[in-house]
């Protein structure tokens, strides 16, 4: 104790007269300045309020009196040892006996006199912008007994902001009027700080989780989107190939149609023809003879190319399942098959591959290259080749004449559907072998082109795709 | 040929019809040859005539029943299914081969662009039936 001084306490007397003016203590709704500070100020000077420890009617009675110093010095002990400000506010007279344990000094760094002195120290040291809060919060506690228990920011005399809970408990006499109030207060800046990294860290980690769930629902709604778009292609994919297998099935019939109704009158042309020769020929001059010779070279060739349109179309209809194929094996039954005259010699390298694939499509690729390289050597003797080069996805496959050599700038034509280049009327072709082999190389999934020196002869090559 | 069963011909187009002839009396085929222009009059012609004919040849794409519907209904019916049908077609189509084939035909010749080569045909089918033995015919 000693904390005050009669100086002190007599401004305090001053001070809280001022303040405490003429505002009845129980105006509800109280706000001002003054009825507040009135209740609160801790301007308390003279040690433990003697309302705590002993009644004025016991004075003078010498051995209690010593037994009530013990025990108030005992309460002293307790309460200027714990942690916590106590204080005290008497509203007896208007001037009230007022405390405040030293331990205030520790907590905001004025000393228990100086609040003392100073009646409105403690709001001016209220922060700002917790007194309207404070005003509202106290002047229920004054005006309808309500307890008052509340956290407040306070600057202590360095400036930094202390957090203070406070516990304040207004006691009324018979009548209701306060008669004092007392309370505690103590220093929860730890706590507050602690909650305030707390709620920082949560507001963190909600605005983390919004934006993480923002970032699901954006990355959600562009899969959707994504998905229904792979559905609309997927429909849009089966309606198609509904679409082509249609159109595959009106080719088809297209193709047995032209196969059967042109062929039937060609077939009649040529042979009326040849009967007229045999039955009438000895009436007919050798112009005439010459003419119905004519007439059934075109018939035969027109025969022939609604055969090669047939065969084309066939191609790219029929499907059979991939297998493993000896391309040697498939070369000599073509070989065997075309039965070129003995004076073309045939040199079939004796390494080629087994390879994967379609046996029919392979046995057509090789079956017109080599008919080819036959009927175009352009004289009874020839060389033809037959080898394979392995590459690292790819056989390369090549098929190699000593014949005439075709020239650079027909290099592409060739292998368009009837491009011929000799005249018709000399060779017999229709211009179907080598469109019927690019489709079929080109189906499997490899890549044919022409090598050639005129004079010299022509390498085919093709590729085919080890994957099969 | 042991003994001259008559021969139907199911064929629409003219000038095969004249090859046919024509083959027949360049390879002295004895066999009376009878002509229906489509499945139709075949059926009719099969039903009301006694002896039935030893062999037919049948063309596959006629009007009003083809030949493939009349091999159908020839190979229904328990009295006609015993006769031997030979295709005689310009298709080489596979379908067309294996329908027939799987509706019992006994032969399947595809006519080719040249007389010649149909003389060649007409001359195997009546080499062969002229050899073989036939079934009963009535």
């Amino acid at each position: 104790m000693g904390a005050t001084t009669e100086q002190g306490e007599d401004s305090r007397k001053t001070a809280l007269a001022s303040l405490l003016g003429s505002v009845p203590l129980d105006a509800p709704g109280v706000g001002a300045l003054f009825a507040l500070a009135r209740a609160f100020v801790p301007v308390f000077g003279i040690g433990v309020p003697k309302l705590l420890t002993t009644p004025p009617a016991i004075r003078g009675e010498g051995a209690l009196e010593a037994r009530v110093r013990k025990a108030e010095s005992r309460y002293q002990t307790l309460v200027e040892r714990i942690p916590v400000v106590t204080f005290m506010v008497s509203f007896e007279n208007q001037a009230s006996e007022v405390y405040v344990s030293p331990q205030v000094e520790t907590m905001l760094g004025y000393t228990a006199k100086e609040w003392v002195e100073n009646p409105i120290l403690w709001y001016e040291r209220l922060h700002p912008g917790d007194r309207a809060r404070w005003n509202d919060e106290f002047s229920r506690t004054v005006a309808y007994a309500e307890s008052f228990k509340s956290d407040h920011r306070f600057l202590a005399k360095d400036g930094h902001v202390v957090w203070i809970h406070g516990e304040v408990t207004v006691e009324r006499d018979e009548t209701g009027t306060p008669s004092f109030m007392q309370g505690i207060g103590y220093d929860i800046t730890e706590m507050k700080r602690a909650e305030e990294v707390q709620t920082r860290s949560r507001d963190e980690l909600d605005a983390l989780v919004k934006v993480r769930t923002a970032e699901i629902l954006e990355v959600n709604r562009s899969l959707e989107s994504e998905i229904g778009q792979r559905k609309k292609a997927e429909e849009r994919q089966a309606q198609l190939l509904g679409e082509l297998k249609e159109i595959n099935e009106q080719l088809n019939q297209f193709a047995y149609v032209v196969s059967h109704d042109l062929k039937a009158p060609l077939r009649g042309i040529s042979s009326l023809a040849e009967w007229i020769t045999a039955d009438y020929g000895d009436r007919l001059d050798e112009a005439g003879r010459e003419q119905f010779r004519l007439l059934l070279g075109r018939a035969k060739r027109a025969n022939a190319l609604i055969d090669g349109i047939l065969r084309y179309s066939r191609i790219s209809r029929q499907h059979e399942e991939h297998v493993n194929v000896d391309v040697n094996q498939v070369v000599l039954d073509v070989c065997e098959l075309l039965a070129p005259p003995s004076t073309i010699v045939l040199h079939i390298a004796p390494d080629l591959p087994t390879v994967m694939g379609e046996k029919t499509r392979l046995i057509q690729v090789f079956e017109n290259l080599i008919s080819n390289a036959v009927k175009h050597m352009g004289r009874p003797e020839g060389e033809i080749f037959v080898g394979c080069k392995e590459l690292e996805d790819f056989w390369q496959f090549h098929v190699r004449d000593t014949g005439p050599g075709i020239a650079e700038k027909y290099f592409e034509k060739i292998f368009q559907i009837f491009q011929t280049l000799a005249a018709r009327d000399d060779r017999e072709s229709t211009g179907i072998g080598l469109a019927v082999v690019k489709k079929n190389v080109e189906l499997f999934g490899g890549r044919i082109w022409v090598e050639s020196t005129v004079g010299t002869g022509s390498t085919f090559y093709f590729t085919m795709p080890k994957s099969g | 040929m042991i003994k001259a069963f008559s021969i139907l011909l199911v064929e629409d187009d003219l000038v095969d019809v004249m090859a046919v002839k024509r083959a027949f009396r360049d390879l002295n085929v004895p066999n009376p040859l009878h002509v229906a222009g489509n499945g139709e009059e075949a059926l009719k012609f099969l039903r009301e005539t006694q002896p039935m004919p030893g062999l037919i040849l049948l063309d596959l794409n006629m009007p009003r029943m083809n030949g493939i519907d009349f091999l159908k209904v020839v190979k229904g019916d328990a009295h006609l299914r015993r006769i031997p049908v030979v295709v005689l077609t310009t298709s080489k189509e596979q379908s067309d081969r294996s329908e027939t084939f799987n509706l019992g035909v006994a032969g399947y010749m595809v006519k080719g662009v040249e007389y010649a080569e149909f003389i060649e045909v007409v001359k195997s089918i009546h080499n062969y039936w002229s050899m073989s033995q036939l079934p009963p015919l009535s």
